[in-house]
């Protein structure tokens, strides 16, 4: 039973929020960047948010919007989490491309060979000492791809 | 006068099963810790059962043909099922204490032989707890008041066979004949089973107790059809024709055992059975077709007891091996206890009633000295068996009387109660059962015929048993001197633990029957059981012994003319028949054991080739299901998350639809 509401623009909130949730679900499966696709599972969250935001508004009582600042909360300890993980399998494979993680694998598969894989960063010369005047020298641009 | 307070028979009675009983446990449980002494317990428990059931058997003694008709004593409530109620009763009466006190009696010196006999065996505990487990399974059968509990002892008794007889399990032949023997009397226990569920399913359903049982009045279908389901029964307990063929090989155990289990005691079981129920059926049996009904059935018995005396007594002739001789001289008297017990006759209820009771006690007097000499002739075989290095055949062993002095003179008391010379007690008993076969025959009633004709079948059968008998001595004891060199240093007499209870038994081998049998002192005392007919005291009857003594001393004339003469080693027709025992067994081997074999064989086909594929064809469709799921579990995040975004779009659609 819906009650009553002269707020007429539920319909447009919904519909942003739905093509939110559908951009983030799109680029999650189609990114292959850990990075990038966690953004986009970002993007998702943000879409279901702002649903909250809408019906609350509509229904005119504020459990939607108190629960969005729980949701905003949570999405920013998992992103914290989900950055940490991230660096750690960076450091371990050295590169963010999540296809090179296929160990969860039935054993009798082989894995899925990629026939198009992000170039290895070039090897970095070791950092060279700061100089006096505090900056870095230039470092080349991180390569990505979609 | 002899009595003892119902309170001290109360407690009393368990105690002569259950001494045995509780040292078997004890020798089982400890047995690793007594070793060398595991004899000591079975042998003070097994002292204590002869003991107490010496004391019950004067107590009943004391009260004479006053026993009491339900000297019954209930202990408690065993199992109910349905309507049926059966208890832990036990019943003291003549026959049962009779049977209690020879059983304990005889297994008292078997014991005592045994422990000088199995000295050293690595098994030695193993061999006193199977044999204390047999004496306690034997007295629950003797003293049981209903056929279930009857039935627990003969299954332990059954048990107990198996396990002595495949004592020295290592060996192949062992093994085969402990099989050979727990599966042919199971033939007969599963009659009896089936006998018991007859009588019950006819009777007021209230009980399987003897006395329930024997104040019924069964249809007399019913009845004939209950006997003759006992009967075999008693046929595979007591090896007759043709359930006989388990007791030969048999005699692959121990020594002490054949003469425990195998001659004087379990084998005897058969005999009990049909003795305990014949009489009292007889006696309330008061239509003529119920009296037809237990003369249809004893002429059964007195058939295959017939066949079997004179078979057995046959093959004995052909045999070189002592104890198989025994075995089969066994076989032959068992058989004489079946002609006995068939003895009977259906002309009116009161002639029908007293012959029965006269022949079963013919039967179980023959049963009573049996015990007595053929555990002697067979203690005498372990003993020259001990002494020989368990070589046994008379081919290659004879002479030994200097040898062995104890020995000889108790195998010659044995063999001359066997072959049924006066006063041996042997002589008594078996002219008891001419004695009721020839009045069966001449009773009048519709059996005479066959029973005439079993008459002269046991004298030929005493001809048969001097001959056999003699000979097996002879060759034994007398002639050269011959040592097979198996014997090494062990040719002298057996140690005083063995001469003993040689001795001992001789003693009533020797007089029992002469002490009891011309006296009537026995016939009297059993045919005072409730239900009985009271024994009539007549004449001796000099003409029937002259004859049946006439036919043994034919037989042994035979064998002394025989003398010396080696069986050869040439084969020859008639001897290999007699040998390999009429070729019963092959004829069972071919139409029982190699048909049953074959279809074992094509059952174990189709339950490789058909049923266990089947199965494995179900068991293969998970197998396959998983096979063509497997390779979407890659491994890579993408297919993973869209498996859900798919498992989303599954749900969204289903709500949507359902609504």
């Amino acid at each position: 039973m819906i009650p009553p509401s002269d707020y007429p623009g539920l319909s447009q909130h919904l519909l942003v929020g739905a093509v939110l949730f559908c951009l983030g679900l799109v680029g999650f499966l189609a990114r292959r960047n850990m990075i990038l696709a966690f953004l986009n599972a970002e993007l998702m969250v943000q879409g279901v948010a702002l649903n909250f935001v809408a019906f609350s508004r509509y229904r005119g009582n504020l459990e939607g919007q108190s629960f969005v600042l729980f949701l905003l909360t949570v999405a920013a300890c998992e992103a914290a989490i989900a950055m940490a993980l991230i660096l750690v399998l960076y450091k371990n494979r050295g590169t963010l491309d999540v296809s090179v993680w296929q160990e969860l694998r039935e054993d009798s598969l082989d894995a899925v060979e990629d026939t198009d894989p992000l170039p290895l960063p070039a090897a970095q010369a070791p950092m060279p000492p700061l100089p006096t005047a505090g900056l870095g020298p230039q470092q080349p641009e991180e390569l990505s791809r979609v | 006068m002899f009595e003892l307070s119902t309170e001290t028979l109360w407690l009393l009675l368990p105690l002569i099963p259950g001494l045995p009983l509780m040292a078997a446990a004890l020798v089982a449980i400890f047995g690793h810790r007594l070793g060398e002494r595991s004899h000591l317990p079975v042998l003070l428990a097994v002292a204590g059962s002869a003991i107490f059931g010496f004391l019950a058997l004067m107590h009943v003694r004391g009260m004479g043909a006053h026993q009491a008709p339900n000297a019954v004593f209930n202990y408690a409530n065993w199992f109910e099922a349905g309507n049926l109620r059966v208890d832990w009763e036990l019943r003291l009466d003549s026959l049962s204490a009779m049977m209690a006190a020879m059983v304990s009696f005889i297994s008292l010196w078997i014991v005592l032989f045994s422990a000088g006999y199995m000295h050293g065996d690595p098994s030695y505990p193993r061999y006193f707890a199977a044999v204390g487990l047999f004496v306690g399974a034997m007295n629950i059968l003797v003293l049981a008041n209903n056929l279930p509990l009857l039935f627990l002892g003969w299954e332990g008794v059954g048990v107990c066979s198996y396990l002595l007889i495949g004592f020295w399990f290592a060996k192949p032949e062992a093994a085969k004949a402990a099989r050979k023997a727990f599966l042919v009397t199971r033939l007969g226990d599963v009659a009896l089973l089936a006998g018991m569920i007859l009588l019950y399913r006819a009777g007021d359903p209230v009980g399987l107790s003897y006395d329930t049982i024997f104040s019924h009045h069964y249809d007399a279908t019913t009845l004939y059809w209950a006997l003759v389901c006992l009967g075999i029964g008693a046929f595979g307990k007591s090896a007759q024709f043709p359930l006989h063929v388990w007791l030969p090989d048999a005699m692959e155990g121990p020594t002490p055992v054949s003469a425990l289990i195998h001659a004087a005691t379990m084998v005897t079981a058969g005999v009990y059975l049909l003795a305990r129920m014949l009489p009292p059926l007889a006696g309330h049996a008061v239509t003529a077709a119920q009296l037809e009904s237990i003369g249809a059935f004893q002429d059964l018995v007195l058939v295959s007891g017939g066949v079997t005396a004179l078979l057995a007594a046959l093959i004995a002739l052909g045999q070189t091996d002592l104890k198989r001789i025994l075995a089969y001289s066994t076989l032959s008297q068992l058989g004489y206890m079946f002609m006995a017990l068939g003895a009977g006759t259906t002309k009116g209820n009161v002639e029908c009633h007293s012959l029965a009771s006269a022949a079963a006690a013919a039967a179980v007097f023959h049963l009573f000295t049996h015990a007595f000499f053929k555990a002697l002739l067979f203690l005498s075989a372990g003993s020259v068996m001990h002494a020989m290095g368990n070589v046994l055949d008379l081919r290659r062993i004879g002479g030994l009387r200097k040898l062995l002095p104890i020995t000889h003179i108790c195998f010659l008391v044995g063999a001359l109660a066997l072959a049924g010379l006066p006063p041996f007690s042997g002589f008594f008993s078996k002219d008891g059962i001419l004695e009721v076969l020839e009045q069966g025959a001449h009773s009048g009633g519709s059996r005479d015929g066959l029973q005439h004709a079993m008459l002269w079948l046991g004298l030929i059968t005493a001809g048969l048993t001097g001959l056999y008998t003699m000979r097996a001595y002879l060759l034994t004891f007398w002639g050269k001197e011959r040592i097979p060199e198996e014997a090494g240093h062990h040719a002298h007499e057996s140690p005083v633990v063995m001469t003993i209870p040689l001795s001992v038994l001789a003693v009533p081998a020797a007089f029992i029957g002469l002490a009891l049998g011309p006296t009537h002192l026995f016939g009297h005392f059993i045919q005072a059981s409730p239900g009985w007919h009271a024994a009539e005291t007549h004449a001796f009857a000099w003409k029937l012994a002259a004859v049946g003594l006439g036919a043994a001393a034919a037989g042994i004339a035979v064998a002394l003319a025989l003398g010396d003469r080696r069986p050869s080693r040439k084969p020859n027709g008639l001897a290999e028949t007699a040998r390999s025992g009429f070729f019963i067994d092959d004829v069972y081997t071919a139409f029982f054991a190699k048909p049953l074999e074959q279809f074992g064989r094509l059952l174990n086909f189709l339950d490789r080739e058909l049923v266990d594929k089947l199965f494995e064809l179900f068991a293969r469709i998970p197998g396959w299901l998983g096979e063509s799921l497997r390779p979407l579990q890659n491994g890579l995040l993408q297919y993973y998350a869209l498996a859900m975004a798919l498992g989303l779009v599954v749900l969204i659609a289903m709500f949507t639809l359902a609504r």
